[in-house]
């Protein structure tokens, strides 16, 4: 190695003696100053870029939470006109609701003004109904997207944690070089695969022949054994997952974070010092006690942040939940129902469902926000307990 | 906390174990042997388990496409007429044909092969095996595969759709993302590994090159609405009265303020996603050249940056291309970004200058997806095993590339 | 060294090979026509986004070097748009209301009204629900509106299964929306907010196919298309007949009150531009056969007539808004002139 240095080094003299330009050293140190400068500047670009995010998110999410628009208030005994601009901060009220003619001459006990209102911060995070397009009222309460988010997350998480894990541990542990050599590059295909494809795959195959035929075998063999009572009217057997479904996307995420499970455990796994595993082996341990024992306790920092990554990733998924999980942003937790998730929601607004400029359209922004802060926390999260936590052993 | 000195003066802390070596191997003391194992081949079995659904899903997967979008891929007569008759007329002959399948399998054999450790000389009398067969089946395949797909845009009569506009529009914006995304990201591992002194400002670029890294692809796309394609709403927002125009619309570097949703915002959106995957990986590829490179040209007098030029980074350059590959593969395969900065559903063109619109070919298929007709939706079968093909080739190429350099540093 | 320099250099040599041979296949020559190279803007409706589209695609071969982009924002957002002077036709299932008409008069832009086709909006609901044979428009009413308290199928009629309805319909930005919200619960009602909502009605038509309890409504074109995929419910017409969409029904004004005209609104000043001009007369000629194909309906000859008038004569504004301000409803034939 400290011949190849020599000559290498050597190499580069010569060429620029050959050049004839041994440049003086004023020269040399002026250009290793701007390249130096030059450098420092590309790397800024990434601290440019942050701060960006930061600041579009907040100055949308400020302009969501000031622009008014038209909510229904319902009147009570005694309220008039006056009284009610007063009590909404002078705001002139708007045309009212079941009226034919304005200005009113009388206010009826049970009927509605719009009276312009803002969305309030504790009614997005906490609200549970998100109804931002329709209705008599509007609502924004963030929690049944939220709601879809985190279901298509568990569900991906409950099948690429444990098979990815166990995926890894096999890799480091049990198999032969050449076997790795085959399943490595695999395992990296799939990572490279485009999340459209995974949604497609999720809309044309996981639904139909994942879920609903075998719902549907297993309710007729119900049926037929008479576990289940057949219903009335529609007496068949049933698919119980509709054409949207929550688990249809969380298990096409799964599929996607896979890989990344798989491949950021294995590293981790394999950063485990041999002696450690030798000694052991020395104890007459069989692999699996080593596995479980040894080697995955002393790399479970690292195993936790992988698995924090794969779920930063399955939160911010947008195209397999856009085609395959639905519209209906609803909190439930059916895993059978339709449910909207935050990137699917941004994605219909940013289609053109809302004009621009206008209180929906801004949602959007101030869910993007919610969804920033909640990978930036996993990923935050992530190296803290890898610096913290992780096992030295030299 | 302890802490370590290095020669060269730099110091790390060093947390002490949780449990020591001893009481870690204490811990796996061992019970009734008969018992651990059965327990260890349960877990093996277990393991064999996982592993194959993990490579049975990919199967499924590509399998499914296949089926589906196969179809609009070939041109359906031939392929009939193979049906009925093992010798058609292809462009070298039926024997092209027949070299086509059997060549499809010993490919299929020899990429698996190809990475497995074999002695020299035997790898050479496969790979040379390889290449025949893959010239042969590409010939013979050849005749297989329906043109118009590539040629037509996208319409209304699913016989006649092609993406030919997503193909363009895909190969514009990459190459505008890999034009800006690669110079800023090796600059910065550069100046992440060579020259960062060890100071705050340092732990704080790599602590948000991290971070970076997890944001979800659709904010980055809310960032390139914001700054690239409105350009802060600083000149306006009206279309059609640009607030500064460079060049005319008829020459490919025609800009215009603010830059609309062109290719050019598409590209540099994208270049956001790419960023730190092109960092993160160009910086494993420095770290990977050993220290005593470095030191002989420092010694022979070479200033810091000299000794990058001329030395590191010659020496990474394979491993820098691995991650530029697999970070332009991720770029060919984003469509969230693109999505939120508005492109349009109704392409018939393909991009001419920078401020063109433009579609990619994630978003074709997308919009193809979401039609429930049958037709539409196996054309975005299609779309996809176009896709597939290129990245699986980028892919290959990348994993080929490392493969070598493992042999090379052993 | 040697074998990767041979691998290396086969494999750029194939890449190298494939891009040339697309280079070539896809940069042929192009056909020249005496209009300049331009764009026209297209957006709005997903309703009119089919027939835009056909007209778009066999424009597109006649002249290629007009770019024409169509967008489906939904009517409202098509003319939000329009109004602003951001596109130069608007696709719009709704005529045009009084606030667009005075947004576009403050902007100083005026618009050319074009009637294209018929359009029989249809209610459908899964191929599975056999018991739903047919529906008044009181009942949709009450299964639409925010006040009719409607959560299962025995609400509407006590002889149908309780099961829960998944409802689909397109957003507020629809004219569609528009239309139905005007005919069913009336301008100012409400309609329910816990719908699925898209204005893409690909997506509807999915989320019908694949939930036997769900009823949805879009344009009759996408109920054609989809026929194998989702069901159209008969509706009781003011005569007493439940009658389904078809050619017949809707031409004849037996499907009611669900048949309405689908325009294009066209910026005055845009008209004023060749490819503009060029497009717009191929559309009013085309839209009769291509409407059809597409799933909708023809109006009458004497209309597409009216129509290529009043383009030629570039007459702006309205007809269809009367002088307080509403809506105009009737048959196309009387309204237009």
């Amino acid at each position: 190695m400290s011949l190849l240095a020599v000559r290498a080094a050597a190499a580069a003299a010569a060429e620029a003696a050959n050049r004839g330009k041994i440049r003086s050293r004023a020269v040399r140190a002026l250009s290793d100053r701007t390249m130096r400068f030059l450098l420092f500047c590309a790397a800024l670009f990434s601290i440019v870029t942050t701060f960006a995010i930061i600041l579009v998110l907040l100055v949308e999410t400020v302009k969501f939470f000031s622009i008014s628009y038209a909510a229904p208030l319902a009147i009570t005994q005694g309220d008039t006109i006056a009284s009610i601009e007063a009590a909404h901060g002078d705001a002139e009220v708007l045309a009212p609701m079941n009226h034919g003619i304005w200005p009113p001459t009388t206010l009826d006990p049970g009927s509605f003004v719009n009276v312009p209102t803002t969305p309030s911060v504790v009614d997005f995070l906490f609200g549970t109904r998100w109804e931002p397009l329709l209705g008599a009222e509007r609502h924004f309460g963030i929690l049944p997207l939220v709601a879809g988010t985190v279901m298509v997350t568990v569900i991906a998480a409950i099948f690429a944690m444990p098979i990815g894990l166990i995926t890894a541990i096999f890799l480091s542990e049990y198999a032969r070089p050449r076997t790795r050599a085959i399943l490595k590059p695999i395992l990296e295909v799939l990572a490279g695969i485009p999340t459209v494809v995974y949604g497609f795959f999720a809309l044309m195959v996981i639904t139909p022949y994942g879920l609903q035929a075998p719902s549907r075998f297993l309710t007729g063999l119900m049926l037929d054994l008479g576990i289940l009572r057949p219903d009335p009217i529609d007496p068949g057997p049933s698919a119980i997952f509709g054409g949207f479904n929550a688990m249809g996307a969380g298990l096409a995420v799964g599929i996607m974070i896979l890989p990344i499970v798989s491949s950021l455990s294995e590293d981790a796994l394999r950063a485990v010092p041999r002696s450690l595993r030798d000694a052991a082996y020395g104890l007459g341990c069989t692999r699996f006690d080593v596995s479980t024992r040894v080697v995955v306790p002393a790399a479970l920092s690292g195993i936790t942040a992988s698995f924090l990554l794969a779920m930063a990733r399955a939160i911010g998924e947008t195209m397999i939940v856009a085609l395959a999980a639905g519209g209906l942003a609803q909190l439930t937790l059916n895993p059978a129902d339709q449910m909207q998730t935050m990137t699917a929601y941004m994605v219909q607004i940013f289609l053109g469902d809302a004009p621009a400029f206008s209180v929906e359209y801004q949602s959007s922004f101030a869910v993007a926000s919610v969804l920033f802060v909640m990978t930036l926390s996993m990923a935050v999260l992530g190296s803290i307990i890898l610096r913290r936590f992780r096992e030295e052993y030299e | 906390m302890s802490r370590a000195s290095f020669a060269d003066g730099s110091v790390t802390r060093l947390s002490p174990p949780r449990r020591t070596p001893a009481e870690i191997v204490a811990s796996a003391a061992p019970k009734s042997a008969a018992r651990r194992v059965a327990v260890n081949r349960a877990f093996l079995i277990t393991c064999l388990v996982c592993t194959t659904l993990a490579v049975l899903v990919l199967v499924v997967l590509l399998i499914s496409i296949a089926f589906t979008g196969g179809h609009w891929l070939m041109a359906v007569d031939r392929v009939a007429a193979f049906d009925s008759a093992w010798s058609i007329p292809g462009p070298f002959g039926s024997l092209g044909n027949v070299a086509a399948f059997v060549g499809a399998g010993l490919v299929a054999l020899l990429s698996i092969l190809l990475f497995a450790p074999l002695k020299l000389s035997l790898r050479r009398v496969v790979l040379s095996v390889f290449l025949v067969a893959l010239a042969l089946s590409c010939w013979g395949l050849w005749g297989f595969i329906r043109t118009d797909f590539f040629t037509e845009f996208a319409s209304r009569f699913p016989h006649k759709a092609g993406i030919r506009a997503p193909l363009w529009g895909s190969i514009w914006v990459c190459a505008i993302c890999g034009i800006v995304a690669l110079p800023i990201g090796i600059a910065t591992a550069i100046y992440l590994e060579e020259f960062a002194p060890k100071n705050r400002l340092t732990n704080f670029i790599r602590l948000n090159i991290s971070n970076l890294s997890g944001v979800p692809s659709i904010v980055y796309g809310i960032i390139g609405l914001t700054a690239f394609a409105r350009l802060f709403s600083i000149f306006g927002t009206a279309r059609d009265q640009p607030g500064f125009e460079f060049g005319t619309p008829e020459q490919w570097f025609y800009l215009r303020l603010p830059f609309g949703s062109g290719v050019l915002a598409g590209g540099l959106t994208l270049m956001l996603v790419v960023l730190p995957i092109v960092i993160i990986s160009s910086q494993e590829a420095l770290r990977a050249v050993p220290g005593t490179l470095r030191q002989g040209a420092l010694a022979m007098g070479s200033t810091r940056w000299q000794m990058v030029w001329r030395m590191t980074l010659p020496a990474s350059i394979p491993s820098i291309m691995t991650g530029a590959i697999l970070a332009m593969s991720r770029a060919i395969g984003e469509a969230a970004p693109l999505l939120v900065l508005g492109v349009p559903l109704f392409m018939r063109r393909t991009p001419e200058n920078l401020m063109s619109d433009f579609t990619v070919l994630p978003l074709q298929i997308y919009r193809w997806a979401a039609d429930p007709r049958q037709d539409f939706r196996d054309l975005a079968a299609s779309g996809i095993i176009v896709l597939l093909v290129v990245l699986l080739s980028f892919n290959a190429i990348a994993i080929f590339i490392r493969q070598k350099l493992q042999k090379q540093l052993q | 060294m040697a074998t990767f320099k041979i691998v290396a250099l086969s494999l750029f040599s194939m890449l190298l090979v494939l891009s040339l041979g697309l280079v070539a296949l896809t940069a042929a020559p192009q056909d020249l026509g005496k209009l300049p190279r331009s764009s026209v803007r297209i957006d709005g409706s997903s309703t009119v986004y089919p027939i835009t589209e056909a007209v778009a695609e066999d424009f597109s071969k006649v002249a290629p070097q007009v770019n024409v982009t169509i967008g489906m924002s939904g009517t409202g957002g098509g003319f939000k748009r329009f109004c602003v002077g951001e596109i130069d036709i608007s696709n719009a299932s709704r005529s045009i209301k009084k606030t667009e008409a005075d947004h576009a008069a403050v902007a100083k832009i005026e618009f050319i009204e074009l009637p294209i086709a018929y359009d029989g909006l249809t209610i459908v609901t899964h191929p599975s629900n056999t018991f739903v044979d047919r529906l008044t428009v009181d009942q949709i009413k009450k299964i639409f509106s925010a006040t009719g308290g409607v959560k299962t199928w025995k609400d509407v009629n006590p002889a149908w299964p309780e099961k829960t309805i998944t409802v689909f319909s397109p957003g507020t930005d629809s004219g569609t929306f528009d239309y139905f919200r005007e005919v069913t619960v009336g301008k100012d009602g409400k309609m329910r907010s816990d719908m699925t909502v898209s204005e893409d009605d690909n997506v509807l038509v999915t989320g019908v196919a694949g939930d036997p309890n769900a009823i949805g409504f879009f344009g009759c074109a996408y109920y054609f298309e989809n026929k194998d995929k989702v069901r159209a419910i008969p509706i009781v017409n003011s005569k007493g007949a439940a009658v389904l969409p078809s050619h017949d029904t809707v031409t004849a004004g037996a499907y009611e009150p669900f048949s309405r005209p689908l325009f294009i609104y066209v910026n005055r000043k845009a008209a004023d531009r060749p490819e503009v001009d060029a497009f717009v007369r191929f559309y009013l000629e085309k839209a009769p056969k291509l409407a059809e194909e597409v799933g909708y309906i023809a109006l009458p000859e004497s209309v597409y007539g009216t129509a290529m008038t009043n383009w030629k004569a570039r007459r702006t504004g309205t007809q269809f808004l009367d002088a307080s301000g509403n809506p105009v409803h009737g048959p196309v034939t009387t309204t237009y002139k």
